[in-house]
């Protein structure tokens, strides 16, 4: 069935509300209104008030109370209404979720998604537009996906979900309704912690997640015949899938990682010291990264693109390498 | 009361003191390592809310309420082993003191983030009340702790779906060195529950017959589904914060004013009141307490310390089998 | 900074114009507005004023040329700098200060810079490269070691004629060019020099149907050790004829016992045996010392298809032939499967090679350095001898092999070479493998 991105996601909320009734969703305008973005609408009228909960405004809170029915052992869905605000819940989340079973000597679990739209490019400013999972993929007993299809979006939540360990996931809104896809009617499950391999090439190797890799895929196909490039989309960014990003530098020997959060300090770095240091005798050129500069992301047209990364600066920046 | 009862409460006080003296000696004596939080002087209050949880009730106690680890049933040698740091302690040596909680008997540990656990239990209450079952959540929490956005947080949510919880705040009157004037602006902790559509309550928290009868109503409320209460405790902590706080930011006379107001000094009057054999009675639980103590002790002190690549265990439930982690 | 003048669109239709003067020369000073040329459309004819002061820095279309709308005639260089300098402006007296002159009299400080606009999100410009600079990624420089390629040699297509992974591999696929360059000395151990003082011969023309294979790593080091063997020891080579038929003899029997032998443990057996009378031979070079080795390690060549090697039978005179033989299959079938590890291949105190069924008559083996003999086995042929039959010289039949030695003359002399094949041959001739 053919599905936009967001379409997908609340298939996959309403599939895992009507599989196990300990699955739970919990956010602010979840309920009634469906969803500021509509991701949940009709679920509160499906599966109940009790198991679709609008929440006040106290993203700490959220995940808090989303802890206390883990112990239970529930599976709340935790959205952050903008994943902007999940620094209003960051001490829940890496000091107390992160850290439940392991100081209880693994007495527990922790199975708790939080979600939400993140990503610029829809004018939103500063405190709607943010790329935060770098934060997060510093925190151990955390697990972050970050889906770039709508497969995926459906696969990896369903994933989440079942998982018992407290999972990031973060949606990107440029992607909503942008992106339309066909994906199966029968239950599938993408799996946390395995990157996806979207097109082979030979000569050099781009990694991304996200919403670049539609611009990534883009230039791949328009570059074709200039230079041959292997794309891997992450779709998981703790734990890395590094045996995959590591045949790819070995085999092409150029990496350009690509994300649309910022450079200094964002995932890029790590992925590019994990290759310099494990492939360094197979590397034909530098492992670079094009990223968002290093400033909020601003609010207007012309600012916002000057920061972001696009498809002109994909283009370049693979053409820089690929000449090297 | 039975006599029974009235003996057990009393066993009760003297165990978590003893408990509680022992781990301050130990620790002057170099045998404990990081912080350690005496409650001494607070013990009836986690006593009169904890004596009569079901084991499916869960607490959710601060670092000061080591008391109430023992009252909700953990294991005496495990909560030795547990301060120890060994692997026989809750949290197998991954966290110190009170951060790990016998999940089993639910006791959820505490953190050092003040207030974040309150949010959890609402979130647990919520379960209870979805569920339709009538256990109750108790947070515990400190005057100072309650400045938190966390411990709001959690109240308002309590006070919208009337949640089986009841918050518990014991008021010493120092959050460390930070006196209530400095804290917040009203009198009482408790005055704010009118804020979130419930009752406060304010007790004295060295008299155990007002917290166990304060605590009885607000634990029926919950059970019945009417929704949550804040129980303000006001009573005094001997020591400093921590055993390193000489707590010179207090007077001697306040403190001595407090120490005569003794919880287990003031139980024993009761018990002789009672016309109970109150030599008899002191005498047997001192041998009682202090031998489990001491056992406590011996256990803790067998118990293996953790090795260096124990520290990877226990992150994850589910671990991903990725190469090069 | 540099500008342009263009050909201007006079009128709506026109696409063309014609340059018919110039009024300026390159390296004139010229003002805002001053007219610097004449040119002329289907329209009108017109002189283009100067768009900025500046100096004439290059003129790009000579008179009578016709050019398309928007084309550049000219460029002017608007720099400050390029024009007349103007002399430095003194710096401003500070009144509230108490006469200190110049600098000093500043009371706030600068204001601080800007950090500077950082390119995160592009790659820096490539450095341009210093005279005769080199790059060199790490897989091209791993692919040039291990292929012993002069990367001088190699065009390359990457930045600023980099060599480059796909370079090397396409150079290594296909045929080399022809060189008249002398190839490049690499740092050389006595051997690689010896190597490079060879005359350098131009590659061959390669016809068709010609197979360029570049040496294995393997290859690489067989042919080095060899040179190096050859160049290292005075190599004496003796032979000895050996009478086999008591060796046939114990074979036979052994068979029919369901032990199949080859010769070649025999010839270790014996070997060994003979080692432990001649210790000299037993030895290793060191310097200008000879080590009498206490333990006979005996390493014998096993040809693989990578190529030879050579596995070593440890403590070979306290092995019984079966054991011999055994370790000799496991061997074989071990070089086979590749399995041989690094430590079997060294610590030989002694060599033995076997070239089997077709190995010719005899052959004088190269020295496994840093050994001082070497055994090689010919062929067995049945051949008519002359033995004594109860002191009557008769001829008989018998199994009769070459047995060859190469013996390093530095360290062995004829006594000790000679004794020593002596021993192996009356060793294999008695018959006793005991």
């Amino acid at each position: 069935m053919l599905v936009t991105y967001i379409e997908a996601i609340r298939q996959a909320m309403d599939e895992e509300l009507g599989r196990d009734r300990n699955v739970m969703l919990m956010g602010e305008d979840v309920g009634v209104l469906g969803g500021a973005f509509k991701a949940s609408a009709g679920l509160q009228e499906k599966h109940g008030a009790d198991r679709v909960v609008d929440m006040p405004i106290s993203e700490s809170l959220i995940v808090g109370a989303g802890i206390g029915l883990a112990v239970q052992g529930m599976r709340p869905i935790l959205e952050m209404q903008f994943i902007d605000f999940i620094a209003c819940g960051f001490d829940q989340i890496v000091n107390t979720a992160a850290t439940l079973r392991y100081r209880h000597g693994g007495q527990t679990a922790c199975p708790i998604v939080i979600r939400g739209p993140s990503g610029g490019g829809v004018h939103g400013g500063l405190y709607h537009s943010q790329n935060p999972e770098a934060w997060f993929c510093h925190v151990p007993g955390l697990k972050v996906v970050a889906p770039a299809t709508a497969y995926d979006a459906k696969g990896l939540l369903k994933s989440a979900i079942r998982d018992d360990d407290p999972v990031i996931y973060f949606e990107h809104k440029f992607l909503y309704r942008r992106i339309k896809e066909e994906i199966p009617a029968e239950e599938y499950l993408v799996p946390i912690g395995k990157a996806a391999l979207r097109k082979e090439g030979r000569d050099l190797t781009v990694i991304t997640y996200g919403s670049p890799v539609h611009a990534v895929m883009k230039a791949a196909r328009d570059m074709a015949a200039e230079v041959d490039i292997e794309v891997i989309d992450l779709r998981t960014l703790l734990p890395i899938d590094w045996s995959t990003v590591k045949a790819s530098a070995q085999k092409t020997g150029k990496v350009l990682i690509v994300h649309e959060a910022r450079l200094t300090g964002g995932i890029g770095g790590e992925v590019a010291a994990r290759i310099a240091q494990d492939c360094f005798e197979e590397l034909d050129g530098p492992v670079m990264r094009l990223a968002a500069r290093d400033v909020h992301t601003p609010f207007a047209p012309a600012m916002e693109d000057y920061v972001l990364p696009n498809q002109e600066k994909v283009t370049e920046a693979i053409r820089k390498l690929a000449a090297y | 009361m039975t006599e029974q009862k009235d003996r057990e409460l009393y066993r009760w006080l003297r165990l978590i003191r003893e408990f509680e003296g022992r781990i301050s000696a130990l620790d002057k004596q170099g045998k404990l390592m990081g912080g350690v939080y005496s409650g001494k002087g607070q013990e009836a209050v986690t006593v009169g809310f904890c004596h009569d949880l079901r084991q499916d009730d869960w607490i959710f106690p601060l670092h000061r309420d080591l008391g109430a680890y023992l009252v909700k049933g953990a294991d005496p040698k495990r909560l030795m082993a547990q301060i120890f740091g060994k692997r026989d302690g809750f949290a197998k040596g991954k966290d110190s003191y009170l951060h790990g909680g016998d999940l089993s008997i639910g006791i959820f540990g505490a953190t050092s983030c003040l207030g974040a656990t309150l949010p959890v239990a609402a979130g647990m209450a919520y379960k209870f009340k979805i569920r339709k079952e009538d256990r109750v959540a108790i947070a515990f929490f400190g005057e100072g702790a309650s400045s938190r956005g966390d411990v709001h947080e959690a109240m308002n949510f309590a006070g919208v779906h009337k949640l089986p919880v009841i918050f518990v705040c014991e008021n010493n009157f120092y959050a460390y060195s930070t006196p209530n004037e400095l804290q917040f602006g009203v009198d009482n902790v408790a005055d704010r529950a009118v804020g979130y559509g419930f009752k406060g309550e304010v007790v004295n928290g060295n008299d155990l017959h007002s917290v166990i009868k304060t605590a009885q109503k607000a634990i029926d409320r919950a059970r019945k589904g009417d929704g949550p209460t804040l129980v303000e405790c006001k009573t005094y902590r001997y020591h400093g914060h921590s055993e390193h706080d000489r707590a010179d930011y207090r007077s001697e006379e306040e403190v001595i004013t407090w120490e005569s107001r003794d919880p287990i000094f003031l139980w024993e009057i009761y018990l002789e009141k009672r016309k109970y054999d109150i030599a008899a009675i002191r005498k047997g639980t001192t041998e009682e307490v202090t031998r489990l103590v001491e056992e406590a002790v011996a256990f803790a002190e067998a118990s293996p310390s953790p090795e260096g690549p124990e520290a990877m265990e226990d992150l994850y439930a589910m671990p991903i089998d990725t190469e090069a982690r | 900074m540099l500008i342009d003048v263009v050909m201007p669109q006079l009128g709506e239709s026109v696409v063309e114009g014609v340059v018919v003067k110039w009024l300026v020369q390159a390296g004139d000073l010229v003002a805002k507005d001053q007219p610097l040329l004449e040119i002329s459309t289907d329209k009108v004819d017109a002189e283009i004023p100067s768009p900025s002061a500046g100096r004439v820095a290059q003129i790009l279309v000579k008179p009578g040329e016709t050019v398309p709308i928007q084309a550049v005639l000219a460029k002017l260089e608007t720099d400050p700098a390029a024009s007349k300098p103007e002399p430095e402006a003194a710096p401003k007296w500070d009144e509230e200060t108490e006469g200190i002159p110049g600098d000093m009299a500043r009371k706030t400080e600068p204001p601080i810079p800007a950090p500077p606009r950082v390119e995160p999100s592009a790659p820096p410009p490539p450095p341009p490269p210093a005279t005769g600079r080199i790059r060199i990624t790490p897989v091209v420089g791993r692919m040039a070691a291990e292929y012993g390629l002069d990367l001088s040699t190699i065009p390359g297509t990457g930045i600023d004629g980099r060599v480059t992974r796909r370079d090397v591999e396409g150079y290594l696929a296909s045929s080399p060019p022809v060189s008249e360059a002398p190839a490049k000395k690499p740092k050389a151990t006595a051997v690689k020099a010896a190597l490079s003082r060879a005359p350098i011969v131009s590659p061959p023309p390669l016809a068709e149907g010609d197979k360029v294979v570049p040496w294995t790593p393997i290859r690489k080091k067989i042919a080095e050790h060899m040179v190096r063997s050859k160049h290292t020891s005075p190599h004496v080579h003796i032979f000895a004829e050996v009478d086999m038929h008591r060796v046939a003899a114990v074979r036979a029997r052994e068979k029919k016992e369901g032990v199949n032998l080859t010769y070649l443990p025999f010839v270790i057996h014996a070997a060994a045996k003979a080692l432990r009378e001649t210790p000299a031979m037993n030895a290793i070079v060191s310097g200008e010392s000879s080590v009498m080795k206490k333990d006979i390690h005996i390493a014998v060549a096993v040809d693989t298809e990578k190529g030879l090697l050579v596995p070593v039978l440890r403590n070979a005179d306290r092995k019984s032939l079966k054991e011999i033989s055994a370790a000799m299959d496991d061997f074989g079938a071990r070089a086979k499967s590749g399995k041989i590890s690094p430590d079997e291949l060294s610590g030989g105190t002694f060599s033995i090679t076997n070239p089997g069924v077709k190995g010719n008559l005899f052959g004088t083996p190269i020295i496994n350095q840093p050994q001082v003999g070497i055994l090689r086995l010919g062929q067995i042929v049945k051949r008519p001898v002359v033995i004594d039959v109860d002191g009557e010289d008769s001829i008989v039949i018998r199994p009769m092999m070459y047995l060859g030695c190469a013996y390093d003359h530095r360290v062995i002399d004829g006594v000790a070479g000679n004794g020593f094949l002596y021993r192996v041959r009356e060793i294999l001739e008695a018959g006793d493998f005991s």
